[in-house]
């Protein structure tokens, strides 16, 4: 087994030190107004963001962003990077965006093999992963010999597994109905990627407007556990 | 078109049309700025249809656009009804973009686009209402594909790119999605700042007491952008909450009265 498959349990594993566990992304307040309440309605809810955000938004971008990273175009990079910024519909999720992607900058400077890539010190480079966790996430999937198909796998798993992580505490639900909720989207996350893989440029945007609310809401909520 | 600022007034400087698409006489009901109706006559789009709108903002120029009527999108025999809105708004100009809501029946099929592109100091306030099926009918949008755009650029650099897309009835009901209510309402406001994103969620909350039910509706602050985001089910009661939120940025932002346009009220 290759060195690749471990790297990327690394890049994607919770105790990643990047603060994953401190964002909800709008759910602390769902759960507060009661949109969430069960395991039932987390499904539906972390099912509304896989299809309206992560399958039309987060997955063909990531997809630009490696394609960029092979072709060394840093502008394309950025603009890309960028794109998914003003895509990002509050001030909290604008926020965990560029945190998220300057603790991962920050992380792989601290890796001895990562810290002498070039691009952690290229201004352009570096712009991009400063403001959008996809660039440093794909540019060490490329570096360590990541696949494509491996990269939108763990990705994606990664953003479910934190966010059932997190509504275990918020609603709060037992591990075990945490793992449930895990289990059902077992055969959807297959099916997501590939339809991802099928978005053309024009088509990438999030819709999930109801998100956008709750996020929006989460910022004066006034008691909070979360980030976002 | 093409608005400049002539002497005391805004003025439609220059126009060309093609097809049934029309644009009134401009009128000041508030002085030097120039309130435009866009009209379309047909009175609904059908797949295949392009409406394309160009307008130019330059030279302090400062106008107020809206429309007489909901627009509305029929069922499509195949053909995907293309909207393109391109509002160029020059610095020391200001652009209010208040049409009525855009209602797709069942089967239409629109990809529809609002690029808003602000240079330097240029100011934007506008909305974008989406009704999906008739609600006053109890009718459904039971299929069809909708993909709707509104993105905000401030000399090229991307500000706000919001998409809105229902592809399958089951977007209606999504949980994180429009949550079974028919229709969203987006605001969006330039000039916005910490302060007044406070002034406005207390204008929003006392515009919610009078409804006999609250609306899910939330208030962000994104570079300068003010936006508000409202879900609901008819438009007299989104713009209950989205008017005063205008008003008082228009008041702040603007330096304009709260002028509501009459057309809305007939």
């Amino acid at each position: 087994m290759s060195a690749a498959y471990f790297r990327l349990q690394q890049l994607i594993s919770p105790s990643l030190p990047i603060g994953a566990f401190t964002y909800s992304q709008g759910m602390e307040w769902a759960v507060e107004s009661g949109w969430i309440k069960d395991a039932e309605s987390l499904y539906a809810w972390l099912d509304s963001v896989l299809s309206g955000t992560m399958v039309t938004m987060e997955l063909p971008l990531l997809m630009r962003i490696a394609d960029c990273i092979e072709y060394k175009d840093a502008q394309g990079c950025h603009d890309w990077s960028a794109y998914l910024l003003s895509c990002r519909e509050t001030s909290e999720l604008r926020a965990e965006e560029q945190q998220r992607g300057q603790a991962f900058s920050a992380l792989l400077d601290k890796l001895p093999e990562a810290a002498v890539w070039p691009e952690l010190s290229d201004p352009v480079w570096r712009g991009a992963m400063d403001i959008s966790q996809l660039s440093g996430f794909a540019l060490a999937c490329h570096k360590w010999n990541i696949s494509r198909e491996d990269m939108l796998r763990g990705y994606l798993w990664s953003w479910l597994e934190n966010m059932v992580i997190g509504a275990v505490k918020l609603i709060p639900l037992g591990q075990s109905d945490g793992q449930r909720v895990l289990f059902r989207f077992t055969d959807y996350l297959s099916t997501a990627c590939e339809e991802a893989f099928d978005v053309e440029d024009d088509d990438i945007g999030a819709s999930s407007p109801a998100q956008a609310i709750a996020s929006s809401l989460h910022e004066t909520q006034y008691c909070r556990l979360f980030r976002s | 078109m093409r608005l400049e600022k002539r002497g005391e007034r805004t003025v439609m400087a220059g126009l060309t049309h093609r097809g049934p698409l029309r644009v009134q006489r401009p009128f000041y009901p508030e002085g030097e700025t120039s309130h435009i109706y866009l009209l379309h006559p047909p009175g609904g789009v059908v797949g295949g249809d392009g409406l394309s709108i160009d307008i130019e903002c330059c030279q302090n120029a400062h106008g107020l656009f809206t429309t007489p009527g909901a627009t509305k999108f029929y069922l499509s025999a195949g053909a995907t009804a293309d909207v393109t809105q391109m509002l160029h708004i020059g610095a020391g100009c200001a652009l209010e973009w208040f049409p009525q809501e855009s209602i797709f029946f069942t089967g239409a099929k629109v990809k529809a686009k609002t690029q808003i592109d602000l240079e330097d100091d240029a100011h934007f306030m506008g909305w974008e209402i989406s009704c999906f099926g008739r609600p006053v009918n109890k009718e459904r949008f039971l299929h069809g594909k909708v993909h709707s755009k509104f993105f905000v650029r401030r000399n090229g650099r991307p500000l706000l790119s919001d998409h809105l897309l229902v592809s399958d009835p089951k977007h209606l009901s999504a949980a994180a999605g429009l949550r079974d209510y028919p229709m969203q309402g987006l605001f969006v406001a330039t000039g916005g700042t910490e302060e007044l994103l406070e002034a406005c969620r207390d204008v929003l909350a006392e515009a919610q007491t009078k409804l006999t039910n609250s609306l899910p509706a939330g208030l962000t602050l994104l570079d300068d952008l003010i936006v508000l985001r409202v879900l609901g089910i008819s438009t007299e009661k989104m713009q209950s909450l989205m008017i005063p939120v205008w008003q008082l940025l228009r008041q702040k932002v603007l330096n304009k009265g709260a002028e509501i346009p009459r057309i809305w009220n007939t």
